[in-house]
């Protein structure tokens, strides 16, 4: 089965991003890496293959300089990886699901050969919207199913299992579908030696948005200004060497404010 | 404006975060709530003064769900359509703002009207900042629970029930089975006193002490992402940016350094009491009473003294 | 020297010094009478004084000097040899209340702190500041006035050094009360001896230091983390040597057994280190990161360090590269000691550090010991500096009978270390429980000038009695 896998770069979200003095998300400096969720789609489908059989190809819209991120994951189970510019502008997810149901195009013309599954992560840790997924299997008008945790070979198609709040779903689609990824019970694997050094020398086609027959088309939702969040003042710390003196101070301090 | 309400139903019955999106649908001008295939949850919405309609279609597949509003949707042409921000509904309003070339915005908090165009704003970065967001019509939000109160119930207003065209060919994933693993029932959103434990706990044995408070206090457990992804417990019962919106009276923080992506699930809370041994710990900022140490020594503590208290 | 006891009196006169900082008694939390090793005994201070300030810690000083009252200096108590217990009674003066970070000099790569600030504080806002403090030792809230007193040094020393290292001046109190400053904020120095290398590594037995001004270093560009999974121990050792001789420069360098990984394992309940390698069973593991300037250098640097590895035996070579793997794979080995402890009741460690080359000697000699002594053995630690942690661990035995296997291990150990051209301690420190192996290590003669030495600072011997040289 040929797999696709749409990834995306973010800022580490180990780090917290703040407003700077331009009233703008601070993140210079903050080193730039594959979505989390995306890196567990990749992890999923490269599971997948090694079990039925076919190869995982990866795919990023960025500009230049997003190919260490693909290249990091030539190493962990990917074989070929595209990274295609989009216009220049704003977007929104609808503008980003187009410029992807065509960058997928693009990506089939060049492998010589159509997927059967195309992943996205369920979100990503920047904009945390969880649209993109969903949006580009209407552009594609292919199946979805969304946070995805196990997908299985069956006749015609694939059984995915959709893990929810209470338990999963089953469902199954005709081949080619899109899949959105949630945190499998695994996580993904760390690149031998080996796979790494070929993943480093390996050379990412690039492609520019008109070749991938992108074009800019105006965005639905428009981003007006950034604001922090109210902040909560901090209250009294209980600092004790003994933990039962502390626990006694704090059960006071609760009692008092009439919070038990 | 006109606004419709998707009403997403649970036994039969509409889910009281869907009941929140009534009141800024009626904020922003005429709200109309919809439902899918029930005529019961049709019925309770109507009780609180909005005209309900609702859709002539099974409500069993989230394929069908997508086509039968699409079909309501072309139809009456509303300004834009309001969900509860479930997992379900965060599908279903790209996919219809895909097929009726919409805006789509996940996870609001606030909702206005300014030059004719709708604002929404909506945390991004785990909760550090809260973005926003101009949406040219027709425009689908998830509102994130908890953002508004319910309405008040006041004379029942009318149901409708409405025809709708599905296409053939609409259902492309078919549902074949939904299985409950989860039988509890984690009402975080609904609890007076959540006790919450995070990374800190270090282990799954760690964890239960939370468990044990949680149980002494009458309260739900809570947790924080690492310790969903460590598997100390299930998912059901994550609070932040990827879990749940709480604001009980009581919230305690265990062993949680409270990254954004946390604390903003529990910024509703009346008192908030944080354990950490890391006396620099984020969660300190915002606790009205910060313990700091090592929470597997002072959570016995802490149910020693309580139980003092009787 | 006859000490006196804290009276009445003296409580006053020290309340007057730290208004409402002073407890003792039944006041006192049971915390002071031990530091993370209360195995080594314990025992309650007469009087603990948290200061705040330089001149509040000379004043209690001076206090108890014209009083022949123990002075013991101690920070968050973190260490593992009782060098911050007050087991001849006396005063503990509590430095962990000066916390402040006092300012930044970026231009000269320098930072001014309290005592008292925490490691984990200081590291976390050098890296805000885009700078670097090197020293990393295991205990991250651990004081950085404790890190300079015992010289700790942890994971990074192998390439950046211990503490001492880091140190450019220092305030010191004397147990006196006399308050003098060591040192500048200058790149060398040869003004006659250097009282301030003296001091650190000194365990508050000189003098107590309050105030710090530490080097830092500008912030690494690029790193990467590597996993050698080798067959067995002694190949993952054998290449140590192998990874400096290379003329690989590694940040850290630090070795695991199976044994370790899978007790981390469990205690995590997730597997980050695979137990087996294209079939085979992994019996030991090396990790190490390395740094550089530019991604290019990155991957010769990265090729060579793998080469070595698999040319030394290892199966296969693992790469952490991202912010998220080098935080996963780093964060597993610092659990080790954690996953110790979780797992039994009774613990004693040494940390003797020998040349690198008779690492592998060493270590299989100690996990030889294992059915011998008839406790449970794990050793790990920094394999890049020699510096070799041993812990002896039992279950369900009753304390006398443990004591006297750990004290079996230590003489067997320290008699091999000291074989192997080995020092007494690496990082930990010799406070009070390492005392009589360290004057084993150094004999009589640098036993008498160190005690020569403590008597020109110390000339009651009030300041911390009986730690290091005794």
């Amino acid at each position: 089965m040929n797999i696709l896998v749409c990834v995306k770069q973010v800022p580490d979200d180990y780090v917290e991003i703040r407003l700077d003095g331009a009233g703008k998300p601070a993140t210079a400096g903050v080193e730039i890496v594959n979505n989390a969720f995306d890196t567990y789609a990749v992890e999923l489908a490269a599971r997948f293959c090694e079990a039925n059989g076919g190869a995982v190809t990866v795919l990023t819209l960025g500009k230049d300089g997003a190919q260490s991120g693909l290249k990091n994951l030539l190493a962990v189970g990917a074989s070929k990886a595209y990274l295609i510019t989009p216009p220049e502008g704003d977007a929104d997810e609808n503008c980003v699901a187009a410029w992807l149901a065509a960058a997928v195009q693009k990506c089939q013309e060049l492998n010589d050969e159509p997927f059967d599954l195309i992943l996205c992560g369920k979100e990503s840790t920047d904009e945390i919207s969880g649209q993109v997924g969903a949006m580009l299997a209407e552009k594609l008008d292919l199946p979805f199913v969304s946070s995805v945790i196990e997908a299985m070979p069956i006749d015609g198609g694939l059984s995915a299992r959709q893990e929810t709040e209470f338990g999963y779903i089953r469902y199954e689609v005709p081949t080619p579908a899109v899949f959105t990824i949630a945190k499998p019970g695994y996580d993904p694997r760390y690149p031998t030696i080996k796979n790494k050094m070929a993943a480093r020398k390996a050379v990412i086609p690039t492609v520019s948005a008109a070749e991938a027959g992108m074009e800019a088309r105006p965005a639905r939702v428009v981003c007006l200004g950034y604001a922090e969040p109210p902040h909560r003042q901090a209250g009294v710390k209980v600092q004790e060497k003994e933990a039962a003196v502390a626990a006694a101070k704090a059960v006071a301090l609760m009692a008092e404010a009439k919070a038990l | 404006m006109k606004y419709f309400v998707y009403i997403e139903c649970q036994d039969g019955q509409p889910l009281s975060a869907s009941l929140e999106a009534l009141t800024p649908a009626a904020q922003l001008g005429e709200a109309v709530a919809v439902t899918v295939g029930s005529a019961s949850a049709a019925a309770a919405v109507a009780a609180y003064g909005v005209p309900v309609m609702d859709l002539d279609a099974e409500p069993c597949c989230p394929d069908r769900i997508t086509a039968a509003l699409e079909s309501v949707i072309r139809e009456q042409k509303p300004d834009g359509v309001l969900f509860a921000a479930t997992q379900a509904a965060k599908d279903l309003a790209p996919r219809l703002a895909a097929r009726l070339d919409g805006g789509c915005v996940t996870d609001a908090t606030g909702l206005e009207v300014k030059d004719g165009k709708l604002i929404c704003t909506r945390p991004a970065y785990g909760g550090t900042i809260l973005e926003r967001l101009a949406v040219t019509a027709p425009a689908f939000v998830t509102l994130r629970s908890g953002s508004y109160a319910k309405p008040a119930q006041t004379a029942p207003a009318s149901v409708e029930t409405v025809p709708v065209t599905i296409p053939d060919g609409a259902v492309k994933a078919k549902l074949m089975e939904a299985v409950t693993e989860i039988s509890e029932a984690v009402d975080l959103e609904g609890a007076d006193i959540v006790v919450a434990g995070g990374r800190g706990m270090g282990s799954a044995e760690g964890f239960r002490l939370v468990e044990e408070l949680a149980a002494l206090l009458g309260g739900v457990v809570g947790a924080s992402r690492p310790a969903i992804e460590e598997g100390w417990i299930s998912r059901a019962h994550q609070v932040g940016q990827s879990g749940k919106m709480v604001s009980p009276k009581l919230y305690i923080a265990c062993g949680i350094s409270g990254a954004m992506q946390h604390i903003s699930g529990a910024m509703g809370s009346k008192f908030i009491v944080a354990i950490n041994k890391d006396e620099s710990a984020p969660i300190f900022s915002v606790a009205d009473v910060g313990i700091v140490g090592d929470a597997l020594e002072i959570i016995p503590a802490l149910m020693d003294e309580l139980r003092k208290r009787g | 020297m006859e000490f006196k006891p804290v009276t009445a009196e003296i409580l006053e006169q020290l309340s007057a010094a730290a208004p409402g900082r002073v407890f003792s008694g039944g006041d006192i939390s049971a915390d002071y009478s031990h530091d993370e090793m209360p195995i080594y005994g314990e025992r309650m201070p007469e009087a603990v004084v948290q200061t705040l300030t330089t001149e509040e810690v000379a004043a209690v000083c001076k206090i108890c000097y014209d009083d022949d009252i123990p002075i013991v200096p101690r920070g968050t108590g973190t260490g593992l040899c009782g060098g911050c217990v007050a087991d001849q009674g006396g005063v503990i003066i509590d430095t962990s209340k000066m916390d402040k970070i006092l300012g930044y000099d970026k231009d000269n790569f320098t930072v001014r702190v309290q005592a008292g600030v925490l490691l984990d504080t200081l590291a976390a806002d050098c890296l805000a500041q885009g700078m670097l403090y090197p020293p990393d030792p295991g205990e991250r809230f651990a004081t950085v006035g404790g890190n300079v007193a015992t010289n700790a040094g942890g994971m990074r020393a192998v390439k950046y050094g211990a503490t001492r290292d880091y140190v450019r001046a220092m305030t010191v109190v004397l147990p006196s009360g006399e308050i003098i400053r060591l040192g500048g904020e200058v790149n060398k120095t040869s003004s006659g001896y250097s009282l301030i290398h003296l001091m650190a590594g000194s365990e508050g037995t000189l003098g107590i230091i309050t105030e710090l001004s530490m080097k830092l270093l500008p912030l690494p560009k690029q790193t990467v983390s590597l996993l050698g999974l080798f067959p067995d121990l002694d190949s993952a050792i054998s290449c140590v040597p192998q990874v400096k001789l290379a003329g690989l420069d590694p940040q850290a360098l630090e070795f695991m057994s199976r044994a370790n990984v899978a007790e981390i394992q469990e205690f995590l309940g997730k597997e980050v280190y695979p137990a087996k390698c294209d079939g085979e069973d992994v019996g030991a593991y090396l990790l190490t990161t390395f740094e550089g300037a530019k991604p290019e250098l990155m991957d010769e640097i990265m090729e060579q360090a793998a080469e070595v590895f698999l040319e030394n035996g290892a199966l296969d070579v693992l790469v952490f590269d991202t912010p998220e793997a080098i935080r996963t794979a780093w964060s597993f080995r610092g659990a080790a000691l954690e996953a110790i402890q979780a797992k039994f009741q009774l613990i004693d460690e040494c940390d003797v550090v020998v040349p690198i080359p008779n690492i592998p000697e060493l270590v299989n000699y100690a996990n030889s010991l294992e059915g011998e002594v008839g406790l449970a053995i794990r050793t790990s630690g920094h394999a890049g500096d020699g510096n070799v942690h041993m812990n002896v661990c039992a279950n369900d035995m009753d304390k006398g009978e443990f004591l006297a296997k750990a004290e079996k291990f230590m003489e067997l150990v320290y008699a091999k270390g000291w074989e192997l051209g080995g020092l007494c301690s690496g990082e930990h420190g010799i406070g009070r429980a390492k005392v009589p192996y360290l004057a084993q290590f150094e004999g009589g003669v640098i036993m008498e000038l160190m005690r020569g030495i403590k008597k020109v600072f110390d000339p009651k011997g009030l300041l911390n009695p009986g730690k290091v040289c005794g």
